[in-house]
């Protein structure tokens, strides 16, 4: 007698019953089984457990209360305010033109700000003065601006919004309400009329107050405006606004997937890889994986690449982190889309890129101060966006049962932050 | 209708087509959540955002690769994943600061927190009993292998792991199961000749 199967044969076993073209394993196995009376009995037990547990799980299935009818109006009404986001109202495509630089220039240049203090701002860091940026002498609005490439010395608009919060969501949840960056964009007036931008970084996981009462992590505040005051971006304002005593005059919320749809139409981001990531478990976005290899080096990416790259939660070395990635992604776009010559191609591409911008954004921003804005940040260069990470300097972690973990405000350490910073400037 | 004209009709805009799907494998897709999850409430978000995930990426769907209902399985069991992963996540975070309060971890012993939904009785409450003590992975495997009816390539693909892995799962799992039903079914034997 040969030596007895083993249980995964065995299995195996029952499994190519079940199945199809197995018929030459089927035949030796069943050799095996019909000589030998201990594997006759462990094959028994094992299709016993295989009967009974289809049947249990069956039974519990069928104890499973339904309610069909609440489940299709959840699903509904989700898809409905998804679908409400899509058809943004139509605009002039003039005007259309106008709101891609705008914005294009506006998140690029926000986020590019980031990269520029890699290293963490804390308020030691940042209590030097910034380097005082050009002049804006108010001018007439020109809310009505002609579409095209965007001046260097553009005068001041007065009617300018100086806060600007940003919210960022990598669309990685079914659900993509959650946020997933919150950046408050910040510009400072100053006596002479020089001004500079301040950036300053929110965590997703900070906990704090909400306007009607309760408390939240500043990630979920979006979700919860919808739900309960039927405007995420007025609640998410105001709860951003009471947290750090820095009013919010406007939000926009920006789908990072929209971002990256962007880096097709710029043709590629170049970017340098400083080490290998290898990961074999990458989600491929239907539950399964798809594994993710990227060599160290150089590389031109698309955006599905670069969305990839900046997805994966492979950290290779300390550092190289999915933040980081993302930033070095904003930086090769910004740079690529103030380069003229991109810019000038841009215009030729213009009802393609609000096609993509305006499937992924939401703002109460409107078209002529996000035009004004626009022209005020493409004015500063990147030594006049001072970066504030609020997690580095002024929170501590906290935990506790049913909110994970979470950092809480540490009111005088942002005090002192926001007086160094000359967040009021001379208003 | 047939199922791909309900997809077509639901990618134009059809909104009666879009609850047909939903009404026809809500069931199906509610209960392996359940199974999954164990505990309702979770079980229907999971469920909710199967379903919305499938609609917003419908024009993804092949059908020459799998039939809408597995596709289906697939994405739930992703999202249910997803859930344990953040909560097995907030449950260490917060065993931290109850273990400086002087909470004793024996006091609970299952992994997860279980509802009071299910009124099993005799060999199949034993049956779940020695599930709930199935390694989790295995356990999700043997769910989906035969609860869910997936085949081993769709189980790869709804636990992110390689077809062989899949399959060393439902094997494992299907070993422990008839393992401690054995025991199980020794101990009442014994008992009952007392």
């Amino acid at each position: 007698m040969n030596k007895h199967l083993s249980d995964h044969q065995l299995i195996s076993y029952l499994d190519a019953q079940r199945e199809t073209g197995k018929q030459d394993h089927l035949e030796r196995v069943e050799a095996h089984i019909l000589a030998c009376s201990t594997c006759r009995v462990r094959l028994e037990r094992l299709t016993r457990t295989a009967a009974l547990l289809t049947s249990t799980l069956q039974a519990a299935g069928d104890q499973v209360p339904l309610h069909p009818e609440r489940s299709w109006h959840r699903v509904k009404h989700k898809l409905e305010k998804r679908r409400v986001r899509k058809s943004a109202p139509a605009l002039h495509l003039l005007l259309r033109y106008g709101a891609i630089f705008a914005l294009l220039a506006l998140t690029a240049g926000s986020i590019a700000g980031l990269i520029h203090t890699l290293a963490v701002t804390g308020p030691d860091q940042v209590s030097t003065t910034p380097t005082p940026g050009p002049a804006f002498p108010p001018t007439a609005s020109s809310s009505s601006a002609p579409p095209g490439p965007l001046p260097r010395q553009q005068s001041y608009q007065t009617n300018v919004p100086l806060s600007l919060l940003i919210l960022g969501s990598d669309g990685e949840s079914a659900d993509s309400d959650e946020i997933d960056a919150l950046m408050l964009l910040h510009l400072v007036r100053r006596e002479d009329s020089a001004r500079y931008a301040l950036l300053i970084s929110i965590p997703r996981n900070l906990y704090l107050d909400l306007p009607g009462g309760g408390q939240a992590t500043a990630g979920s505040l979006y979700r919860l405006g919808e739900e309960e005051a039927g405007n995420g971006l007025v609640f998410t304002g105001q709860a951003i606004s009471a947290t750090l005593g820095v009013s919010v005059e406007r939000v926009v919320l920006l789908h990072f997937e929209g971002f990256i749809k962007l880096i097709d139409l710029i043709g590629g981001v170049e970017i340098d890889v400083p080490y290998q990531i290898d990961d074999p478990d990458f989600p491929d976005g239907h539950g399964g994986s798809e594994p993710l290899f990227i060599p160290a080096g150089r590389h031109l990416f698309d955006g599905a690449a670069a969305l990839r790259y900046a997805r994966t939660t492979v950290i290779p070395e300390a550092g190289f982190d999915r933040t980081f990635r993302q930033q070095q992604i904003a930086l090769a776009v910004y740079r690529r889309v103030t380069q003229p010559g991109v810019l000038a191609g841009l215009i030729a591409r213009a009802p393609a890129l609000w096609s993509s911008v305006s499937n992924d954004l939401e703002t109460d921003l409107s078209l002529s101060e996000a035009i004004d804005l626009a022209l005020v940040m493409n004015n500063l260069t990147t030594e006049e966006i001072v970066t504030v990470s609020i997690e580095e300097c002024c929170t501590v972690p906290y935990t506790a049962p049913g909110t994970g973990r979470v950092l809480l405000i540490q009111e005088e350490r942002l005090e002192e932050l926001l007086q160094a910073v000359d967040v009021n400037g001379d208003e | 209708m047939t199922i791909q004209e309900l997809i077509e009709r639901t990618l134009a805009g059809d909104e009666i087509a879009a609850r047909e799907l939903h009404d026809m494998h809500y069931p199906a897709i509610l209960r392996l959540a359940y199974l999954l999850l164990q505990n309702l409430d979770d079980a229907e978000d999971a469920t909710q955002e199967a379903f919305l995930y499938a609609f917003n990426n419908l024009e993804r769907f092949d059908p020459h690769q799998a039939s809408f209902g597995t596709w289906l399985k697939i994405i739930v069991t992703g999202r249910c994943r997803d859930m344990q992963r953040r909560s097995r996540r907030a449950r260490w975070l917060s065993l931290q600061s109850l273990l400086e309060a002087g909470y004793d971890p024996e006091d609970e012993t299952p992994a997860h927190r279980p509802d009071t939904v299910l009124e099993l009785v005799g060999i199949q409450q034993m049956v779940w009993e020695a599930l709930e003590q199935v390694p989790r992975k295995s356990r999700q495997a043997l769910i989906l292998r035969y609860f869910g009816e997936l085949s081993y390539p769709e189980i790869a693909l709804a636990l992110g792991c390689t077809v062989s892995t899949a399959k060393s799962r439902v094997a494992y799992g299907h070993q422990v199961l008839a393992s401690l039903l054995g025991q199980e079914m020794e101990l009442e034997a014994n008992c009952s000749t007392k």
